[in-house]
């Protein structure tokens, strides 16, 4: 929640007015948004402090507890691959950025073998969930 | 079992997670340190070439020195595509090398075209770190400033 919205947006309203126009210069160059990249990380950063609110108000046991976490594996995973596509996430880590200076020039950051990484971690975070409930449910007091 | 399944699934979180932080900070970091390392170094860019006056055939070297600041080793390709008018390839050159921390090598792009038919270039450069999996790469199209000129 720090770290996703209220860092980054405090950031962008403390910035001076010359970093501000920085941010707009790579948006001319390159068509990265970065205020947009910033808005998208506040509404994740709510979503997954409210489902963590929701995990922590739930029994493990609970189906809501399972569907919270699992909520937030697949939020975190879309909102690495927003980043690592640079505001794309359908590039899965392959970000190719356009420079317009006038000539055609493109940069291309190839990231995909740490998207992979970062999928096989959501999919031992959801696993490591569904054993958590899996067991809880069956030691839960009748 | 429950506590033991879970311990392993919390380790190997841990585990891939320490990898992901490890393997992309150094890449990029390496990756980054070459690019800018190279940029420092880009008056060292030497371009030799020879034209045979009876045949016109021209012969270009680029000599591109590439020095990895980093802390992995690098994958270096530069690429080099003369265009003409038309858009067809007229020559290609390429070359790639890879360099270890601290190492400066010297990457050779040759290409051979007949004076006259070029127009254009793309140029490309790419750095890759980590058995290739990570990369940065940059390509360019330069084009010759000889349309529209008025003839002397």
């Amino acid at each position: 929640m720090i770290f996703l919205s209220i860092l980054p947006s405090l950031s962008l309203w403390l910035l001076p007015p010359e970093i501000k126009s920085y941010v707009l210069l790579i948006k001319d160059y390159t068509g990265i948004d970065v205020q947009f990249m910033i808005t998208v990380a506040l509404v994740v950063g709510l979503m997954l402090a409210a489902l963590s609110f929701a995990k922590n108000m739930t029994h493990e046991w609970s189906i809501m507890n399972l569907i919270a976490a699992l909520l937030s594996e697949a939020i975190g995973f879309y909102m690495s691959l927003f980043l690592l596509g640079l505001g794309n996430p359908l590039s899965m880590g392959l970000a190719k950025i356009p420079i317009n200076y006038g000539g055609g020039a493109t940069a291309a950051l190839d990231l995909r073998f740490v998207t992979l990484l970062d999928a096989a971690i959501m999919a031992v975070s959801a696993a490591k969930s569904v054993v958590n409930f899996y067991y809880a449910r069956k030691e839960r007091p009748v | 079992m429950k506590r033991k399944a879970s311990k392993i699934l919390s380790v190997t979180i841990i585990i891939l997670y320490a990898s992901l932080l490890i393997v992309s900070s150094a890449s990029l970091f390496s990756i980054s340190s070459t690019l800018v390392g190279s940029l420092e170094r880009a008056e060292d860019v030497r371009f030799d070439s020879t034209t045979n006056p009876l045949t016109g055939v021209v012969n270009l070297a680029v000599h591109v020195p590439i020095r990895n600041r980093g802390i992995v080793e690098v994958n270096v390709k530069v690429a080099v595509k003369l265009i003409s008018a038309d858009g067809t390839i007229v020559a290609e050159g390429f070359d790639s090398k890879r360099i270890g921390p601290g190492e400066t090598k010297e990457l050779l792009v040759v290409a051979t075209f007949l004076r006259g038919t070029v127009d254009g270039a793309d140029l490309a450069f790419e750095c890759r770190a980590f058995f290739d999996l990570i990369g940065l790469s940059f390509s360019m199209r330069v084009e010759t400033p000889t349309e529209g000129y008025p003839s002397p």
